[in-house]
């Protein structure tokens, strides 16, 4: 892990920028590879099995974060928009909710989450508001939230998250410019076979 | 559990051999309990033996050295100092002899701007929330498979990100074959498993 453990380090070309590369053995690499260890197989299955056993804490853990993310939309709401805090605490919050929503294995929260995220990003980021389109996504994510319609899969309801994700498409992706380098970056990277 | 998150099946991330956590200490820097209650069940099951937590940026770097973690999982928007810079701060070090530790970054801020700072702080691996058994153990099994030289430069230090054209082992890597990505045909808005792996796979 530390210098010590270094095999080396490769000294910069005479007029090239200095560029120290180390070639670390680190004390995770080495420990994890011992024998002794557990298959892939065994690890997912007995972490899953901890998943499943805390499963019932999730409609407190939803609900608790339910709440939470009401207040704040009502927040933005009172205040005509977002400010820097709101945005901030709308965006965590609602990724809280989604996220639960996954690990749990309840798609369809997962997906209108992801959506009410991936708006509060585009408005925020984009320097604009919509009430209506918030207060469209929240009512969503209640219904979802609830018991009844909690374990229905994302399928079964194509419809609204379709309509949830036109909603979102009004308003302009802030990271298209990004995406679109990263993109070329990698395409010009590709080895021909 | 939905395994939604980067549950592969087959690719670079899977795993055949077996792994022995026993012993290694991992940190959990989030401040959001629930995250941290699940990642310890999920190290647990794996058979890691010692999980630390940190609420915060500022007690993750306090800890690191003094309990000698040897993995930190850690959120961006970590309180007091954010992920980011917790990593810099950590590979900048040169006292510090933690500074070398594998750092995965826990995330549900998948954008490609936090994906490429993620990267560029020093990260191994960034893994997208919601949390997955299957996610979370493969891309620990890629750190121990395909360790990266540490690369230090007057405005980088982390594991190398420059690219190579061999592919990864096992015939999967970065060839014509293996579908650039082109992010802006993807409907998806934000960078999925996938993609971030490409972003930090050994170049």
């Amino acid at each position: 892990m530390s210098d010590e453990n270094s095999d080396g380090a490769d000294a910069p070309k005479p007029g090239a920028p200095e560029v120290k590369i180390m070639h670390v053995q680190t004390r995770f690499t080495t420990m994890a590879n011992r024998k002794g260890g557990m298959s892939r197989e065994e690890a997912v299955e007995r972490a899953e099995t901890f998943v499943e056993n805390i499963a019932e804490k999730y409609p407190d853990w939803v609900d608790k974060d339910m709440r939470s993310l009401v207040e704040i939309i009502a927040r933005i709401k009172a205040e005509g928009g977002f400010t820097k805090e709101t945005y901030d605490l709308a965006y965590r919050g609602a990724c809280r909710v989604r996220d639960l929503g996954g690990t749990f294995g309840y798609e369809l929260t997962t997906k209108v989450g992801d959506s009410l995220c991936e708006l509060i990003f585009r408005l925020a980021e984009g320097k604009m508001h919509s009430q209506e389109a918030l207060d469209t996504h929240m009512n969503a994510l209640k219904l979802v939230c609830t018991p009844e319609f909690r374990g229905t899969p994302a399928a079964a309801l194509k419809d609204l998250t379709d309509s949830l994700a036109k909603l979102v498409n009004n308003y302009p992706d802030p990271d298209a410019a990004l995406k679109r380098a990263e993109a070329e970056k990698r395409a010009s990277l590709v080895k021909p076979e | 559990m939905s395994g939604q998150s980067g549950e592969k099946e087959n690719g670079p991330t899977m795993s055949s051999k077996s792994l022995n956590f026993k012993g290694l200490n991992f940190m959990i820097a989030d401040a959001n309990e629930k995250i941290r209650g699940i990642m310890h069940g999920l190290l647990r099951g794996f058979g890691a033996t010692n999980v630390i937590d940190a609420v915060d940026g500022e007690a993750a770097l306090r800890d690191i050295p003094v309990r000698n973690v040897d993995v930190l999982f850690c959120d961006l928007n970590l309180p007091k100092i954010d992920g980011f810079s917790l990593i810099k701060q950590l590979r900048a070090d040169e006292s510090n002899a933690a500074r070398f530790i594998p750092v995965l970054i826990l995330t549900s801020h998948t954008q490609q701007r936090n994906i490429e700072k993620s990267r560029d702080s020093g990260a191994n691996i960034v893994i997208a929330k919601p949390l997955s058994a299957k996610a979370v153990y493969d891309r620990l099994a890629w750190i121990t498979e395909e360790p990266r030289a540490f690369v230090q430069t007057a405005g980088y230090i982390g594991p190398d990100r420059r690219f190579k054209t061999e592919g990864l082992p096992n015939g999967v890597g970065r060839r014509a074959a293996d579908a650039a990505i082109d992010l802006e045909d993807e409907p998806e808005k934000v960078v999925s498993d996938d993609e971030m792996e490409k972003m930090f796979e050994k170049r």
